[in-house]
C-alpha cells in the first residue's frame, strides 16, 4: 500500500495543480513517476547510461500507446556514482521530494540491495536493472524486488556445460576478490564438479589490480583446459591484455561468466577474445522484432543497444504491463501481477519464453553464450552460439534460499 | 557572540523546512551535521594538535559497523547502537594510539593510511560479519523510548532532530575539551612540540588523548551515518573518505572550532548541487581545495571572520 | 624452473615501475622537502599524453619511435612540471611540509579528474608497437618475459643509470646532491636554490611520465592507474630510506618482488603486501634501509 502523506503543502499543490489544469489543459497530478538510480558518472557510467537510454525509449513507447491506466509515464533519473550512501540518499530524495511511485536501479549489486531495502521501507516496488549477485533473488529477496539481469549461478549453469564439452574439464579460476567474485567461483566450481571435472586452482585477486603476471604465471603452470576469468571493467581489460601478451590464449581456452559489449569495445583488438555469456545481444537475425528495436535505438542514440539498454527498456515495460494487469498502482497488487508475467516478444526481444518467476522474482531471461570475434558490422563483436533458455539456466528455486513474504 | 549562537541554533532548528523550501530534502541536513561532526573530530587532531591523519575514515567505518551490528544482532535500540559504535571506534583509537603517536609528520600520515586500509580490508573481506563488498544491511534505526514516550525516528525530519541533539551534545563536549588546559596542551603540541616537551608536557600522552577523542567523535558520526541510510559499507573506511574529511576540515577552517562544520556543509552542498550538473564536480572542489591551501589557510571560517571584521 | 624463482624474476620486472616512481619521488623529496602525493597524477597525465602523441605520430618501428616519444613526452612533462611548480609550489617552500602534503593531495585529485573529464572514466586502449608485443620465450616457463616487459626493465635500468651518472659526474649533479644535503648552506653560498628545486622537480616528474607511458603499454590506460602504482612507490620510498635515492630505487624493486611473491602464495594479499611492509618499516626502522638521519625527525 502506498503511503501518501497528506500535508498542507500537498493540499496546496493539489489545489494549484487543479487550477493550472484549468489553464493549461494538461493534468499535473496525473503522471506516473518512476525513479531510476544508476551510476551516471564514474567507472560504471557507460553501463548506467545505457540502462537510462533504454528506459527512456520505453517511456516514450509506452506514452505513445496512451500511457499506463490513462496516465503519462515520467522517468526521473539520479546519479549514484555506484556508491551506496549516495544511491540511498538519491532514492530518498526521489521519494520524498519528487514523489516517485516505483523505482529502478542499479548497476552495482551492493547498491541494488540497499535500494531494494530502502524501497521496501517506503513499501514501494523496485526492479533491479543491473545487479547480478545471487543474493538479490536469493537470501536477500523481497516481496517488492524483481530482478531482470541473470544471476551468477545462471551464468555458470549456462556456459559451463558448453565449455566442458568443447575444451575439457580441468579449469583454473581467477576471480576478483569480493562477494560477487566469490559467488561466481562457487557457482562455476559446482557446475564443473557436477560434470565430473576439476578446478585445478583458484586465485582471488584484489579489485583494481593492474598487474596479473604473478597469478597468470601460477595459472599457466597448472596447465588447465580452460582459464576462467571473472574480472570486470578495467580489470578485465588489464587481464585480457596480459593474457594476449603472454600468448596464453594459444595454450588454453579463455572464458568466463558475464561479459558486456561496453567492456569488449574498450579492449584493444589483440585482447578481444574468449567465451562468455551475454544477457542480450543486438544482432539476432532470427527474431524480427529485434531489428526494428535496434534500428530505432541506433537512429536515436547513434550506437547499438547493449544488454544494459535492454534492461532499462524491459524494466519500464514490465512495470507498465504489470500495472495494466493489476489495474492498480498499489505496490503489492502490482508485485503480484508481475509474478508470472510473460514479456511479449517485442519487449523480450529474444527467442523463447521470458517471464518473472514467482518463487524468487527472477526474470527467466535467456543467456546468450558465445565467443568474441569481429563480425561484418564494426559493432558486431560477439558470435552467439546458443541462447540458453532462462528456465534451463536458473537454479531450482528451492536452492536459492529465497523466501518471499508479503507484508501483512 | 550570544546572538550569533542563538541565531545559528535557530537556523539549525529550522533547517529541514528551509531545505525543503529550497527544493531540497530534509535528510541532507542530517548528512551535513554528521559529516560536520566527523570533520570536527578530525580537526581536534589536525587543527588543534597539528597532525594530519589520512586514516580517520577507519573510525567512521567502525562507528557505522558497530552501530549496524548492534542493531542487527544485539538489541533494537538506537541509543545503544550509537554508544557501542562510538566505543568501538574509541577502543580502536586507544589500541592503535601508542603505535601511532611514536611517529611524527610524514610517517604519522603514512601510517594512518596503512591502518585505515587495514580496516577497509577487514570490512571488505570478512563477509560473514560485515557483508563484504555489498555492505552491512538488514538493520534500521529504531524508535526512541523517552520517559514513557515513543518517538518514531523513521521520518527524515524526526531523525534530523535526533542527529542535531547528538551533534550539539558532542560539540559541547568537544568544546569543553578544547577550551581547557587539555586544549591548551594540544595547541602547544601543534605550535612547537619540542618546546612543549621541554616545558614538561608528556607529548605522547597528550597526542594519544587527542587521538582517542577525535576517534570517538568520528565514530559517533559514523554510527549516526549508518542509521541515516540504514546501511554500512567498506567505502566508508577507505582512505579517500579520510581525504574528504581532511578537505572538509581544511576548507571550512581548521583554526576555528566550527570551521569544519562549515567545510562539511560546503563540501556536501557542492556535491549535491554540482553532481546533477556535471560529473567533474570533484575537479572543481579539488581546485578550490588547492586554492584554499595556498591562499586561504584559515579556510572559509577565517575568510568570513575577516570579511565581517573589515566591514565594521 | 622453480616457481618461486620465476615469481621473483617476475616481481623484479613489475618492480621496475615502482623503482622509477620511487626515484622520482625521492628526487623531489630530498631537495624540495615536498611529499608529492600528486606523483601518481603526473604518471596518469604522462600516460595519456603518450596516448595522444602515439595517435598523432603514427606507427613506426618500435625501437625508433618509442624512445623518441618518451623523450618528447618527458620534455613536455618537465615543462608542465616547471610551470606548475613555479605557480603552485614555490610559495610553499617556506611553509610547513605537511601543507605541501595537502596541496599535492589536492593536485592529485585535480589531475585525475582533469584526465577523466577529457578522456572519460573508462580506460582507453593503448597500442604498443608490433615489434614489442610478442613474448620472447613463448610456451616456456619464461613466457611472462615479453619483449615489452624486458624493454620496460631496460628503460628503467637506463633511467636509473643516467640519473646516477648525472648526480655523480656532472656539476649539476653536484649541486643537486649538495642541495639535498643542506640547502641552507648552499643557498648561503650564493646558489640559486630555487632553480635547483625546479630542476629536481622537473626531473622527478619526467620519471613519472616515463613510468606512465611504459605502464600504459603493459597495464592499460585509465584515470585510476596512478593510485594503484603510487602507494607501493611510497612504500618503496620509505623502505629504501627517506633521503636515499639509490635506496628508493632498490626499494621499488624489492616491493615489486614482495608483491609478486605474496601473489604466489596468497593472491589476495598481493595488494596488501606493500602496506604490511610499510607498517613494519615504520614501526621497526622508520629510517628505512639507507635512510639519513634528520629527515623529518
Amino acid at each position: 500500500m502506498l503511503r501518501y502523506r497528506l500535508t498542507r503543502r500537498g493540499v496546496l499543490r493539489l489545489g494549484l495543480g487543479s487550477a493550472a489544469l484549468a489553464f493549461t489543459g494538461r493534468a499535473q497530478g496525473e503522471t506516473l513517476r518512476v525513479g531510476l538510480v544508476d551510476p551516471l558518472s564514474g567507472v560504471y557510467a557507460a553501463l548506467g547510461r545505457s540502462e537510462l537510454e533504454g528506459a527512456r525509449m520505453a517511456v516514450d513507447d509506452v506514452n505513445v500507446r496512451g500511457g499506463v491506466l490513462g496516465r503519462r509515464l515520467e522517468l526521473l533519473a539520479e546519479d549514484s556514482a555506484a556508491k551506496t550512501d549516495l544511491g540511498v540518499q538519491k532514492l530518498r530524495k526521489l521519494v520524498e521530494r519528487d514523489r516517485i511511485q516505483f523505482s529502478l536501479g542499479e548497476v552495482s549489486s551492493g547498491v541494488s540491495l540497499a535500494l531494494s531495502q530502502t524501497a521496501a521501507e517506503y513499501k514501494m516496488l523496485h526492479i533491479v536493472t543491473g545487479g547480478h549477485a545471487d543474493d538479490i533473488t536469493g537470501k536477500s529477496c523481497r516481496w517488492n524486488t524483481f530482478r531482470i539481469p541473470t544471476s551468477a549461478t545462471m551464468e555458470a549453469r549456462a556456459i559451463g556445460p558448453l565449455l566442458a564439452e568443447r575444451f575439457g574439464k580441468n579449469w583454473y579460476i581467477i576471480t576478483p576478490d569480493y562477494a560477487y567474485g566469490w559467488s561466481l567461483q562457487e557457482a562455476f566450481t559446482r557446475v564443473v564438479e557436477r560434470l565430473g571435472g576439476k578446478v585445478l586452482g583458484a586465485d582471488r585477486v584484489p579489485l583494481g589490480t593492474s598487474d596479473y603476471s604473478a597469478v597468470l604465471l601460477k595459472a599457466a603452470r597448472a596447465k588447465p583446459d580452460v582459464l576462467l576469468t571473472f574480472q570486470a571493467g578495467d580489470d578485465a581489460v588489464a587481464i585480457l591484455k596480459q593474457i594476449a601478451q603472454f600468448g596464453l590464449d594459444k595454450q588454453m581456452a579463455i572464458a568466463g561468466g558475464l561479459q558486456e559489449w561496453e567492456n569488449i569495445a574498450a579492449l584493444p583488438k589483440e585482447a578481444r577474445m574468449g567465451w562468455w555469456t551475454f544477457e542480450w545481444y543486438w544482432l539476432q537475425p532470427n527474431v524480427p522484432e529485434v531489428k526494428a528495436f535496434v534500428d530505432r535505438y541506433r537512429r536515436r542514440y547513434r550506437k547499438v543497444p547493449t544488454a544494459r539498454s535492454w534492461f532499462g527498456y524491459a524494466a519500464i515495460w514490465s512495470l507498465a504491463l504489470a500495472i495494466q494487469k493489476a489495474k492498480s498502482l498499489e505496490a503489492v497488487k502490482v508485485a503480484q501481477a508481475l509474478e508470472g508475467l510473460e514479456l511479449p516478444r517485442n519487449v523480450a526481444l529474444q527467442p523463447g519464453r521470458v517471464y518473472y518467476r514467482k518463487e524468487d522474482h527472477q526474470l527467466l531471461t535467456g543467456v546468450f553464450v558465445g565467443y568474441v570475434r569481429q563480425g561484418q558490422d564494426p559493432d558486431d563483436l560477439f558470435e552467439v552460439v546458443r541462447v540458453v533458455p532462462g528456465e534451463e539456466a536458473a537454479p531450482d528455486p528451492k536452492d536459492t534460499g529465497c523466501r518471499i513474504a508479503y507484508p501483512g | 557572540m550570544k546572538a550569533k549562537f542563538a541565531l545559528s541554533l535557530l537556523f539549525l532548528l529550522l533547517l529541514p523546512w528551509l531545505l525543503k523550501a529550497l527544493g531540497s530534502y530534509a535528510a541532507l541536513g542530517s548528512y551535513i551535521l554528521i559529516w560536520g561532526l566527523a570533520a570536527m573530530g578530525l580537526n581536534l587532531l589536525m587543527g588543534y594538535a597539528g597532525q594530519v591523519s589520512f586514516g580517520h575514515a577507519a573510525f567512521l567505518g567502525l562507528g557505522a559497523y558497530g552501530a549496524g551490528l548492534t542493531l542487527k544482532h544485539l538489541a533494537p535500540s538506537t541509543p545503544l547502537a550509537l554508544l557501542l559504535g562510538t566505543l568501538l571506534a574509541a577502543l580502536a583509537a586507544f589500541l592503535l594510539g601508542p603505535l601511532v603517536v611514536r611517529l611524527k609528520g610524514i610517517y604519522f600520515a603514512t601510517f594512518t593510511i596503512v591502518f585505515s586500509q587495514l580496516f577497509y580490508f577487514l570490512a571488505f573481506q570478512w563477509n560473514e560479519v560485515t557483508g563484504g563488498d555489498d555492505g552491512l544491511r538488514g538493520f534500521a534505526r529504531q524508535d526512541l523510548h523517552l520517559l514513557g514516550l515513543k518517538v518514531d525516528l523513521t521520518a527524515s525530519e524526526a531523525y534530523y532532530y535526533f542527529v542535531l541533539a547528538v551533534f550539539l551534545l558532542l560539540a559541547y563536549l568537544l568544546w569543553r575539551a578544547v577550551d581547557s588546559p587539555l586544549g591548551r596542551a594540544f595547541l602547544a603540541l601543534r605550535e612547537n612540540p619540542l618546546r612543549a616537551r621541554f616545558l614538561g608536557l608528556r607529548v605522547e600522552r597528550y597526542l594519544l588523548g587527542a587521538f582517542v577523542l577525535s576517534g570517538a567523535a568520528v565514530g559517533a558520526a559514523g554510527a549516526l551515518l549508518a542509521m541515516l541510510i540504514n546501511f554500512a559499507q567498506p567505502s566508508m573506511l577507505h582512505w579517500s573518505t579520510s581525504g574528504e574529511l581532511v578537505m572538509m576540515a581544511f576548507l571550512g577552517g581548521r583554526y576555528r572550532f566550527f570551521g569544519p562544520l562549515l567545510g562539511a556543509a560546503l563540501f556536501r552542498v557542492m556535491e549535491e548541487l554540482l553532481s546533477s550538473v556535471t560529473e567533474e564536480w570533484m575537479l572543481f572542489l579539488g581546485t578550490l581545495f588547492i586554492l584554499a591551501v595556498l591562499f586561504f589557510p584559515g579556510g572559509l571560517a577565517d575568510f568570513l571572520r575577516r570579511w565581517a571584521w573589515n566591514r565594521r | 624452473m622453480d616457481l618461486f624463482l620465476l615469481q621473483l624474476l617476475n616481481g623484479l620486472v613489475s618492480g621496475a615501475f615502482y623503482a622509477l616512481l620511487a626515484l622520482g619521488l625521492a628526487l623531489i623529496l630530498s631537495l624540495t622537502r615536498i611529499i608529492n602525493l600528486a606523483h601518481g597524477g603526473f604518471l596518469v597525465v604522462g600516460a595519456y599524453l603518450g596516448y595522444v602523441l602515439a595517435g598523432l605520430l603514427g606507427f613506426y618501428p618500435a625501437l625508433l619511435l618509442a624512445p623518441l616519444l618518451l623523450a618528447l613526452l618527458g620534455v613536455l612533462l618537465a615543462l608542465l612540471g616547471v610551470l606548475l611548480e613555479a605557480l603552485l609550489l614555490r610559495p610553499l617552500y617556506a611553509r610547513d611540509p605537511l601543507e605541501s602534503l595537502l596541496l599535492t593531495f589536492g593536485l592529485a585529485l585535480v589531475l585525475e579528474e582533469a584526465v577523466r573529464a577529457l578522456f572519460g572514466p573508462v580506460g582507453v586502449p593503448f597500442r604498443i608497437p608490433e615489434g614489442l608485443s610478442a613474448p620472447l620465450f613463448p610456451g616456456t616457463a619464461f613466457f611472462f618475459l615479453t619483449r615489452y616487459r624486458v624493454f620496460v626493465l631496460g628503460m628503467a635500468a637506463l633511467a636509473g643509470l643516467l640519473v646516477f651518472l648525472l648526480l655523480r659526474f656532472t656539476a649539476l649533479g653536484l649541486y643537486l646532491r649538495a642541495g639535498a644535503q643542506d640547502r641552507e648552506i648552499l643557498s648561503a653560498l650564493g646558489t640559486d636554490v630555487r632553480r635547483l628545486y625546479t630542476l629536481a622537480f622537473a626531473l622527478g616528474v619526467y620519471l613519472a611520465g616515463l613510468a606512465g607511458v611504459l605502464a600504459a603499454g603493459q597495464l592499460g590506460l585509465s584515470p585510476t592507474m596512478g593510485t594503484g602504482l603510487l602507494m607501493p612507490s611510497f612504500v618503496a620510498l620509505i623502505l629504501g630510506g627517506v633521503g636515499s635515492l639509490g635506496g628508493s630505487y632498490l626499494g621499488g624493486l624489492l616491493v615489486g618482488m614482495a608483491s609478486g611473491l605474496a601473489g604466489q602464495f596468497v593472491a589476495q594479499a598481493s595488494e596488501f603486501a606493500p602496506y604490511v611492509i610499510l607498517a613494519l618499516v615504520l614501526l621497526l626502522r622508520p629510517r628505512g634501509l639507507f635512510g639519513q638521519e634528520g629527515f623529518f625527525e
